[in-house]
């Protein structure tokens, strides 16, 4: 029951700053407006990605792609409380980092790329329609 | 006239050896990947966002600028070489950038192997930039392209990671120019001053390089009444100031170019107004017009020297200076009538 309660607390809070980061900037992870994804995909990328609280930067979701019982989630750095755009507020850019979100038993579990070992093991299991072989092999440490 | 001639012997040892300083605090063999003088924004450095173990990145640096050379935008700059070494793939002609895996291999993009196992990549490039082929030999500090966002960026930035030189058997597939990255440090003074380790952190501003000076443009004009020649080097220059002047030192530079003509004279210029970064112009005078099309060599020192606060310059004032640099490079100049 609390676990249930913890859910929609996050699920609420996640539609809540869906779109304005600047609402929200104690929160590392947000979905940019223009990104269409489903609700609760939203709020499993939202409250499971890794923080990368080391660099102190937040992270917005740039794009999203579902492909059944699997996502991929492209996210974009920048600072805490800065809009999602580097150029606007003098954020200089960077990579993406990426996640891969796997339903089960009806729920998303996100793994994000820092997280070495699950997301290794995930992206061996991930639909090529999502991740190709070539975008595969990016990810060097994996293989 | 009498620095002139004192100088000569310092001359004649720059003219033969390399004029990057040394640092035997910190001895790694890289320089920051841009010309010295351009400050470098770190966005991303190791570890840190996508800098994973996962994507073998977890050594890279991500370096942008904001508003250089005089705009206010984030903008390209000048890429160069950190390390000696020989190219063994590149792509200048990638127009792609997308925020997503479907276009990582299509980012333009120069490796330079170092002959020690390791190579460095620079990564998300302009289209263009300068004539570069695989099999070329690149100095530390040439310029190899400009920072762009081609392939898997969200704007305009370098990657450089030194990493596993790639299997030559292996060059043919897709992406074979990405390995796995290894830890490096940086000499740049403004490095060591600001990261003792040498290893650029995230959210730094750090300025590229040591001193150096270059030729932006030369030309040379028709004799005068008198029958002298005027030769006109125009440079850029930028101090790094190191090592660093005592607090309340007076830092003075004076330019000299030293014409390598029989009965010819250069202008010491005094530039302590502009230490830092500029450019400046100095003049070159030939007795004599030789007609016809000519070239010729100047060779341009940039003395740095500091006086100590409250110490009296000159003879008599006591130990009251000390050369910091002398910086010499010999450029060509081409006289076209």
């Amino acid at each position: 029951m609390r676990r249930l309660a913890v859910a929609l607390v996050v699920l609420a809070l996640a539609i809540l700053g869906c779109g304005s980061p600047a609402a929200s900037p104690s929160t590392a992870w947000w979905v940019d407006s223009s990104v269409s994804m489903p609700p609760d995909l939203q709020a499993a990328v939202v409250s499971q990605s890794m923080a990368p609280a080391a660099s102190g930067q937040a992270y917005v979701v740039r794009k999203a792609s579902v492909d059944g019982d699997w996502a991929i989630v492209s996210s974009m750095a920048v600072s805490p409380g800065s809009s999602a755009s580097p150029a606007a507020t003098g954020v200089p850019p960077t990579e993406m980092t990426v996640s891969i979100a796997h339903r089960v038993g009806g729920s998303w579990q996100v793994v994000n790329e820092r997280d070495t070992a699950a997301f290794c093991t995930a992206l061996k299991d991930v639909p090529p329609t999502l991740v190709s072989a070539e975008e595969a092999s990016y990810f060097t440490g994996c293989h | 006239m009498r620095r002139l001639w004192a100088a000569i012997p310092l001359l004649l040892a720059a003219v033969l050896m390399p004029t990057q300083p040394t640092h035997a605090s910190n001895p790694t063999p890289y320089q920051l990947p841009a010309l010295g003088g351009t400050p470098l924004h770190v966005t991303q450095g190791n570890g840190d966002g996508n800098h994973d173990v996962a994507s073998g990145s977890q050594y890279a640096f991500d370096f942008a600028t904001n508003g250089y050379p005089g705009n206010s935008g984030i903008a390209a700059f000048r890429v160069t070489a950190a390390r000696a070494g020989t190219i063994i793939g590149l792509r200048t002609d990638a127009h792609v950038s997308c925020p997503d895996l479907s276009c990582w291999t299509q980012a333009n993009y120069v490796l330079i192997d170092h002959g020690d196992g390791t190579s460095g990549l620079y990564l998300h490039l302009l289209s263009g930039g300068p004539a570069l082929a695989v099999g070329d030999q690149v100095a530390q500090g040439e310029e190899i392209g400009f920072a762009g966002s081609t392939g898997y960026a969200s704007g305009i930035h370098l990657h450089f990671m030194v990493e596993q030189t790639p299997r030559a058997s292996g060059r043919t597939v897709v992406g074979w120019w990405w390995t796995s990255s290894v830890p490096v440090t940086f000499s740049d003074p403004d490095v060591v001053r600001q990261d003792p380790d040498g290893v650029p952190k995230a959210g730094q501003v750090l300025v590229a390089g040591s001193n150096r000076i270059d030729a932006v443009a030369a030309s040379a004009t028709g004799p005068t009444a008198s029958g002298r020649e005027s030769w006109n080097l125009r440079v850029d220059y930028y101090l790094s100031g190191s090592p660093t002047p005592p607090p309340g030192a007076t830092l003075a530079v004076f330019m000299t170019p030293m014409p390598l003509l029989p009965n010819s004279v250069g202008q010491s210029e005094d530039l302590s107004t502009q230490a830092g970064t500029g450019t400046t112009i100095s003049t070159v005078w030939y007795d004599g017009s030789v007609p016809g099309p000519r070239t010729t060599s100047v060779l341009v020192c940039l003395d740095f020297t500091w006086t100590a606060a409250g110490a009296t310059p000159g003879p008599g004032g006591g130990v009251a200076s000390e050369s910091l640099q002398l910086v010499c490079r010999e450029f060509a100049l081409v006289k076209q009538w």
